[in-house]
């Protein structure tokens, strides 16, 4: 499998488990719920089956991304993901809600990139052409990427209280060890500027290193939701599947395009006979 | 001739008619804007009373003003002085004073820029009435009363209600969509504070607005004013922070008096010596210094006190939203383990918009005796649809979708838990018999 196939292969699979968590989500309540329910004040009855359609279609599109990609249905997620970052945003009632559709940007951007990476599959270019496709590709989601662990180091260094709770929640599960909040606020501190760090270098030079530590992070971040509260929040594992996968998605492109470029230095230098 | 003479003329005439009236009326704007939203009546308005650590003491005083407060003083005695200023005993100065923070919607909410005012009332006598009036910069309130909290082992009854916010995130109110049902329930407990004086203060489970946006809490303000009984009972406030109350305003307007930190909202209220109110705040970290602050204050508050309750916004066990969501299983994780531990009597919770009342819960199951969980929410917020096939809104639990308030009396005997329907009608009745009293008989 060479490496474009290997970041879409990372991308099929961010959309794919991210749309089952957003599914598992929109069966137990969402933004889009409460929006409905006190904004348009459709009866609660209402909301919730709305919310459950819609639910079951992203679970459609989820499953379809694994088996047949349908580029109509991930321009659904896309939307979907949207919808719930928009209207988290509107209804808030949570910590850094304004903040929310930059925390989701790599969710939302996700399922679009797959498309344009099946889109570049599918043209089957030569080889210039797709590496600064590839380049494009590599672009939206280095960016994308920045702009959600930006946010979340933001979040980290403003003292967001979920994240104090995860790391001392998760200290007592997995160490039974108490830690002082004096202490994880020192910690969320040096995350977020790691985070800050991180996420400026991946929008500014996209790097190997980089990506392996954001995608690393990502997951721990991800699974902390588990080591803190339990196996039953494995949707909020899921749902933030763009960032552990779009990191390797990185990878794999900054693979393909520097062998393309190597590729390219070395036919140049056949050609004029070097 | 005349008439192609006049015509331009005339429509020249027009013009310049037309002109001047739109420059008057640009130059009116201001003026005409700033009678839309000026106040109905001067001097301090918003006047409320909120309760902290201890209410047969001590009380704080907030009121709203419309421009920068220069001078301000809390008038205040046992006996009613009927505004006579220099006949009041006691008096109280302002304490904090500043201009409440405006949004950008606030703004286009044409909601009028007010300026928060809290002062403290200390030393006072215990179980009396006490008679108040605020002259702000010469401007003085109608004089209005609460009673203080006992210091005596005396039956009381208390409020519990949460969620008063309106629908969206715009206020609707007069005119465009009058907040009926919170103006409602304040007019029920109006009623049933005339009818019942053993009543002493509402505590609120948080969600006091959509946000806690001036927009939001002018309007939660002047309604809260239809809680005051026609012959002028204040009905003091114990305050929780909820989820959509964490935006400054709410620091601004809730100011919970010197000795309780900025932004915190946990504390303990000794109603009488033998209650205890413990007030948490899920809005901050649940596992960190607030729990180890619970536990220490659960250990010393449960032997001294007949009657043990705790009160929070987001629910250990939601009647409608996801158990599995973050913050309702940090609070069972973290924090339902201290209330079994120390025997909590009841704990009262909100968010839901809806009314429930659990099983006494131990240990994650069913358990006489155990902690039951009252609440989620109905004091004029749209309510929701319950989830009946959870296990712990079984009989003799219950859940239901209805407006309420829940009216709490602490007797000798047993605790009884009454939750009023809009209608005045009793949707539960449910009574708890001390613990303290079971374990000495053991």
């Amino acid at each position: 499998m060479d490496n474009l196939n290997k970041a879409i292969t990372c991308l099929r699979l961010a959309t794919g488990v991210m749309c089952l968590g957003l599914a598992l989500n929109a069966f137990s309540g969402t933004a889009i719920g409460t929006f409905l329910f006190m904004e348009w004040e459709w009866s609660h009855h209402s909301s919730v089956r709305t919310e459950h359609i819609m639910g079951y279609i992203v679970l459609a599109v989820g499953v379809s991304s694994f088996l047949y990609p349908v580029r109509p249905l991930l321009a659904v997620a896309a939307v979907y993901a949207f919808l719930v970052a928009y209207l988290g945003y509107k209804t808030g009632g949570y910590h850094f809600s304004e903040y929310t559709l930059f925390a989701y940007f790599v969710r939302i951007v996700t399922p679009l990139a797959f498309i344009l990476a099946l889109f570049i599959q599918k043209k089957n270019w030569i080889q210039d052409r797709s590496r600064s496709w590839a380049k494009v590709l590599l672009r939206v989601l280095s960016i994308s990427l920045a702009i959600t662990f930006f946010t979340h180091g933001v979040e980290a260094i403003g003292s967001h209280p979920f994240f104090i709770d995860m790391i001392i929640g998760s200290g007592i599960n997995l160490m039974g060890l108490y830690i002082p909040e004096s202490v994880a606020l020192q910690a969320l501190f040096v995350i977020g500027c790691v985070d800050i760090l991180t996420s400026l270098w991946i929008a500014i030079r996209p790097n190997i290193y980089v990506a392996f530590w954001m995608g690393t992070w990502g997951l721990v971040t991800a699974m902390a939701r588990i080591t803190e509260t339990g196996w039953m929040s494995y949707p909020e594992v899921l749902v933030r599947a763009p960032h552990y996968l779009v990191p390797l998605a990185v990878v794999a492109l900054l693979f393909f395009v520097e062998k393309k470029e190597e590729y390219r230095v070395n036919t140049l230098a056949t050609d004029i006979g070097i | 001739m005349n008439t192609n003479n006049a015509q331009p003329f005339s429509a020249y005439k027009i013009y310049i008619v037309s002109m001047i009236n739109i420059v008057v009326l640009l130059g009116l704007m201001p003026i005409l804007s700033a009678i839309a939203v000026t106040p109905d009546r001067e001097g301090p308005y918003h006047v409320r009373i909120l309760w902290t650590q201890n209410p047969s003491k001590h009380a704080v005083v907030s009121w709203t003003t419309f421009s920068a407060t220069q001078k301000a003083t809390v008038y205040f005695d046992t006996q009613s002085r009927e505004g006579d200023l220099a006949a009041y005993t006691h008096k109280s100065e302002l304490a904090l004073t500043g201009e409440i923070t405006l949004t950008d919607s606030d703004m286009e909410m044409e909601v009028p820029r007010g300026h928060y005012n809290h002062a403290e009332m200390k030393g006072l006598n215990a179980d009396s009435r006490y008679y108040f009036v605020v002259e702000s910069d010469g401007k003085v309130s109608e004089e209005m009363y609460f009673i203080t909290a006992p210091d005596s082992d005396k039956e009381i009854s208390l409020f519990w209600g949460g969620d008063s916010r309106m629908g969206a995130a715009d206020p609707r109110y007069a005119g465009v969509h009058p907040h009926e049902n919170r103006k409602a329930m304040n007019r029920l407990m109006s009623e049933l504070l005339a009818e019942n004086p053993n009543i002493y203060a509402l505590a609120h489970g948080a969600d006091w607005g959509v946000t806690a946006d001036w927009r939001h809490l002018y309007w939660w303000f002047h309604d809260h004013e239809l809680t005051t009984t026609e012959d002028g009972r204040v009905l003091p406030l114990i305050a929780s922070r909820g989820n959509h109350d964490r935006s400054i305003g709410f620091e601004e307007n809730f100011w919970l008096g010197e000795d309780l930190p900025t932004g915190q909202y946990y504390y303990t209220s000794q109603l009488t010596p033998e209650v205890a109110l413990v007030t948490l705040n899920t809005e901050v970290s649940i596992t960190g210094d607030q729990r180890q602050w619970l536990e220490k204050e659960l250990a010393s508050l449960r032997p001294n006190n007949r009657w043990l309750m705790v009160q929070y916004h987001v629910p250990a066990y939601p009647a409608v939203k996801d158990f599995n969501a973050t913050t309702a299983s940090r609070v069972r994780n973290f924090w339902v383990p201290l209330f079994e531990e120390y025997q909590v009597d009841l704990a009262a919770e909100a968010d839901g918009h809806c009314l429930k009342r659990t099983l006494p819960i131990k240990g994650g199951k069913h358990d006489p005796e155990g902690v039951i969980y009252i609440g989620e929410g109905g004091l004029g917020v749209p309510q929701r649809e319950t989830d009946n096939s959870r296990w712990f809104v079984q009989e003799p639990g219950m859940a239901t979708s209805a407006h309420h308030v829940f009216l709490i009396d602490f007797r000798m005997d047993g605790l009884r838990t009454r939750a009023i329907g809009m209608d005045k009608k009793v949707l539960d009745d449910h009574e708890l018999q001390p613990r303290m009293v079971a374990s000495q008989v053991e």
